[in-house]
């Protein structure tokens, strides 16, 4: 039986670009109300990745102020030519995360790894960033259709900042087969992504 | 020298994407991208793939307190810091005699009461402060239609400026950054030019802050003004009264009707 599901993933909708110009011109001169506007609109999503490395709300937390504070104090500066804000922001998020769980050095000691496959939501269909490319939509679909052992590992490596060999002995699993799954899962991908822009 | 021949290592191209890599495959890996074009445009590939993984993760929504407990730390880290004080000891009082501590009491609370009332009054007669150039500056900027001309850097003037005026015509405000360094008895004196000639509109110091931000006086609808510009002046203002004595810093002119 075709179990069809649907699942929340991150549902984050991108700032309309020139009010986020104006936003980050504006905290560039220590504006606070721009900061408070620009933390309103992406604090959730960056609380989401924050959380889905560190697995804990208080942790989460301390990172989602993190990420806002070094925006804030211009140590994290977003260059426009090197991509969109908000996939700096969420790779930004994600390092912050990772080195805060490597710091406290807290490994996930769940029995069985994040499978999006066993957790059945009935939301709306998911995604997206509202100025997605069609090439992005295909791969945030493929995502879904990844083999779960795939996208274990893909996961572990990306939201939990692990090795190859630390998945590995995580999963219990050879390490041939754990550097098979992330290959062949981001070849899948890459795969989509040809197709799509072959199209 | 390499422990890997070329098709290995780019197999490890995807972990190295996700981070995912020891660190002596990840060094072979850097090695091949150094040299191989090819494995430079399949990286490429790999880390579009890697901006959509942020999607995997579970959507969440953060506490609703969160946001005052991110301004609280806000405030506590780039508040300047105090310097620090003495402590400061007082002798103890002697205990007073002779007054019932009961009456001690009431009259403590009847006291405090009073202070309330007071303060409440004060509270609600004040008038409530004026917004800061700067708030003015961004009030009017976030305007859906308000019109904004910008000055950039130019050969003759490093002054950079952002004039914005509110969608109803009846506001304006000025920012002007990277200004030059003036003197305790220099000051910037702003300067309001219509047809009939120019016209004051304040003298400003050397702003503490990155930039300096004017509200522009409204005694005169903005569309009267077919200028505004800065000039550097003694701290009181130009000698000359309405004209300028100083270097000029900066000027925009205002656009002009339509039609002309």
């Amino acid at each position: 039986m075709n179990r069809q599901f649907y699942q929340t993933i991150l549902l984050a909708i991108a700032m309309d670009p020139q009010k986020l110009v104006n936003l980050l011109d504006q905290i560039e001169h220590n504006y606070e109300p721009a900061l408070v506007e620009l933390y309103d609109y992406y604090v959730n999503v960056v609380y989401s990745v924050s959380y889905q490395v560190l697995e804990n709300k208080q942790d989460a937390e301390e990172v989602t102020q993190d990420v806002f504070l070094r925006i804030w104090n211009k140590s994290a500066l977003y260059n426009p030519d090197k991509g969109r804000f908000l996939n700096w922001l969420l790779t930004m998020t994600r390092r912050i995360a990772i080195d805060n769980l490597r710091r406290k050095q807290r490994v996930s000691q769940v029995s069985n790894p994040i499978s999006l496959d066993e957790k059945e939501y009935l939301w709306e269909t998911a995604l997206i960033y509202d100025d997605l490319s069609d090439l992005q939509r295909m791969l945030a679909s493929a995502l879904q259709e990844l083999p779960t052992d795939y996208r274990d590992a893909i996961q572990l490596a990306y939201f939990r900042g692990m090795t190859h060999t630390e998945i590995s002995e995580h999963l219990n699993k050879p390490l041939g087969t754990i550097k098979s799954h992330i290959r062949q899962g981001m070849e899948k991908l890459r795969t989509v992504w040809i197709s799509t822009e072959q199209t | 020298m390499s422990k890997m021949n070329r098709e290995d290592v780019i197999q490890l191209l995807p972990a190295y994407v996700l981070d995912a890599l020891e660190s002596e495959a990840r060094q072979e890996v850097d090695g091949l991208l150094t040299v191989d074009s090819e494995a430079q445009a399949l990286l490429e590939q790999y880390r579009q793939i890697e901006s959509v993984l942020p999607l995997m993760a579970e959507h969440r929504t953060a506490s609703s307190d969160l946001r005052d407990r991110f301004l609280d730390r806000l405030h506590e880290e780039t508040a300047p810091s105090d310097d620090p004080m003495p402590i400061i000891q007082f002798p103890e009082k002697p205990k007073r005699k002779g007054i019932p501590l009961r009456r001690r009491y009431l009259v403590s609370m009847v006291a405090t009461f009073v202070i309330a009332v007071v303060g409440l009054v004060l509270l609600l007669t004040s008038e409530p402060e004026a917004p800061t150039p700067q708030v003015t500056f961004y009030e009017i900027s976030n305007q859906t239609d308000a019109e904004r001309i910008t000055i950039a850097a130019s050969a003759d003037s490093v002054v950079e400026g952002d004039l914005v005026i509110s969608s109803d015509r009846e506001r304006a405000a000025l920012r002007l950054k990277q200004l030059p360094v003036i003197n305790d008895d220099q000051a910037f004196q702003l300067w309001l030019v219509d047809e009939s000639g120019a016209m004051s509109g304040g003298v400003y110091p050397m702003p503490e802050d990155y930039a300096l931000y004017v509200v522009i006086p409204n005694e005169k609808p903005i569309d009267n003004y077919i200028r505004f510009g800065v000039s550097l002046e003694p701290a009181g203002g130009s000698p000359l009264g309405n004209a300028p004595s100083g270097e000029r810093v900066f000027s925009v002119a205002l656009p002009t009707s339509s039609g002309q």
